[in-house]
């Protein structure tokens, strides 16, 4: 299996904040959801692929070349979303259109044609009159218009109404039909995790909490609810993040079998969702 | 190159005509009053050399540089398609300029004056004196690296003037290679060897700004 991204110890620094030791694969044919709290670090390491901000160590691969040795050469074969879109304020999508066509081989005009009639894209009007939620789809019709490999979308889906966020996201489970494509994704929203995402890569605090299959997540990873008198010291270390209320306690395990032999009855396991995962494991798991 | 050329003139074409046609009206009036060619290219490439600077400071205003620094081309290119279309739109407007002033009824500067090769070197030392000091600082800072320009020549002038005494001679022998340059150039480029010689500093002077350019823009985080 080729790997669309290969990323491996990774590390930016910034005053107040440091982007450590992040190392992940996201194979070709794949969608991979980036997730973590506010100022985890995901922009930045979407940036650090497009080579935006310079980094302090680790390499990047894109299709197996480096990310900055072959810059333009790999980012002719990506397709890009930025989380605030920018472009000249006061230029119409159709000058914005004839700016960046010319730089994609593979620019194929009638696909952008149609989904701007999908997206009920006014061509005429200035980049400055659109809402966000418009000028989002204007930079996710770019990046889809060039039979690009690999999508790298900062938050694609925030401003976007519900309708159109599952189009999106069934457009980009529709294009991974192809084997050779690749999408990497961050987003708040978990829903469009549970629905697209083949692999999950958490960060919390500049570095990577796990990077997994979601089906390993859907099986294995459980919410443990019991009484808190059954939260012994020893039980408390196989959990990633408890909760505990005046009324017992909610942890999170990445090993339903063993939790069940551990507590046997005495307690209720359901399986976690994305954003269980995400509110354990943020600030690591604790929350009283 | 070219297509980042071209992104930039398709995305400012408004702004780069109504701020050009105004620019060219202006140095049309203001060179038509005026009998030193000399005089006419200083103030032209100086507001000629601004407009592409204008541009580039636009795609600042506007955050658009992730958007330009996500397309597939390097860093360099993008470095080099700026000093081409700077170079370009800075000749260009020029020639209308001059074209303008010749144009304007009751000019007191003749096609002779303007059309000849000791004013062609001329521009081009002004324009590369312009975009040279101003491209590094606009590329590295964005709209900043120009108010750095405004500020730092002014800081510049004050401390100048307040250690004139202390720092006389620095200043003297300053003022004279200055003056010698000013010379150079004035005394006409029509021998061969003086012309050669003057292209030749021109190109180096260029290449020294792309070269830190580059460096600077390799080290910019958009």
């Amino acid at each position: 299996m080729n790997s669309a991204i290969e990323i491996s110890g990774l590390r930016k620094e910034y005053k107040g904040f440091t982007l450590r030791d992040v190392s992940f694969t996201l194979p070709q044919g794949f969608i991979m959801g980036l997730i973590g709290p506010n100022g985890a670090g995901k922009t930045t390491i979407i940036k650090l692929i497009l080579n935006l901000i310079r980094r302090n160590a680790g390499d990047i691969k894109v299709f197996g070349l480096d990310a900055i040795k072959h810059e333009a050469e790999i980012k002719a074969r990506i397709g890009f979303v930025h989380e605030t879109p920018r472009f000249i304020e006061d230029a119409t999508l159709k000058d914005i259109k004839l700016a960046i066509a010319p730089f994609y081989e593979k620019w194929d005009e009638k696909m952008f044609r149609s989904l701007i009639s999908e997206f009920a894209l006014p061509l005429e009007k200035k980049f400055k009159k659109l809402s966000h939620g418009m000028k989002m789809k204007l930079q996710i019709a770019l990046a889809l218009s060039h039979d690009a490999d690999l999508l790298l979308m900062d938050e694609p889906t925030s401003g976007l109404d519900p309708v159109f966020r599952r189009e999106l996201l069934e457009q980009l489970s529709g294009l991974m039909q192809n084997e050779q494509k690749a999408v990497l994704f961050s987003t708040h929203i978990t829903s469009d995790l549970e629905r697209t995402a083949d692999y999950i890569t958490f960060i919390n605090d500049g570095e990577i909490v796990f990077s997994l299959p979601k089906d390993v997540i859907k099986e294995k990873w459980g919410i443990v609810k019991g009484a808190k008198e059954l939260l012994l010291k020893k039980s408390r270390g196989m959990f990633k993040g408890v909760r505990e209320t005046d009324f017992g306690f909610e942890a999170l395990t990445d090993d339903i079998p063993s939790a069940r032999r551990e507590f046997d009855s005495g307690v209720v396991i359901e399986r976690a969702s994305i954003e269980d995962v995400m509110i354990f494991m943020d600030k690591g798991g604790d929350h009283a | 190159m070219r297509n980042l050329i071209l992104k930039d003139l398709v995305l400012h074409k408004k702004f780069l005509a109504v701020i050009s046609l105004l620019y060219i009206a202006y140095m049309g009036i203001f060179g038509s009053r005026i009998n030193s060619p000399r005089i006419f290219f200083l103030f032209s490439m100086i507001m000629s050399g601004i407009i592409p600077v204008l541009i580039f400071t636009r795609e600042d205003k506007f955050k658009a540089l992730s958007m330009t620094c996500s397309l597939p081309v390097s860093r360099r290119q993008i470095v080099l398609a700026r000093y081409v279309l700077g170079w370009l739109l800075t000749l260009i407007i020029e020639v209308l300029m001059a074209g303008a002033v010749l144009l304007f009824p009751g000019s007191k500067l003749g096609p002779s004056d303007l059309l000849n090769l000791n004013m062609f070197v001329f521009a081009l030392a002004m324009m590369t004196a312009i975009l040279s000091i101003l491209m590094p600082l606009l590329i590295r800072f964005g709209i900043a690296g120009i108010f750095v320009v405004a500020i730092g020549a002014q800081v510049l002038g004050i401390i100048v003037l307040s250690f004139r005494f202390k720092w006389n001679n620095i200043l003297v022998a300053l003022i004279a290679a200055m003056k010698s340059v000013f010379a150079f150039l004035s005394a006409g480029v029509d021998d061969p060897g003086r012309l050669a010689l003057a292209l030749a500093m021109i190109c180096l002077v260029n290449l020294a700004s792309i070269k830190c350019s580059e460096f600077l823009f390799r080290r910019k985080d958009v």
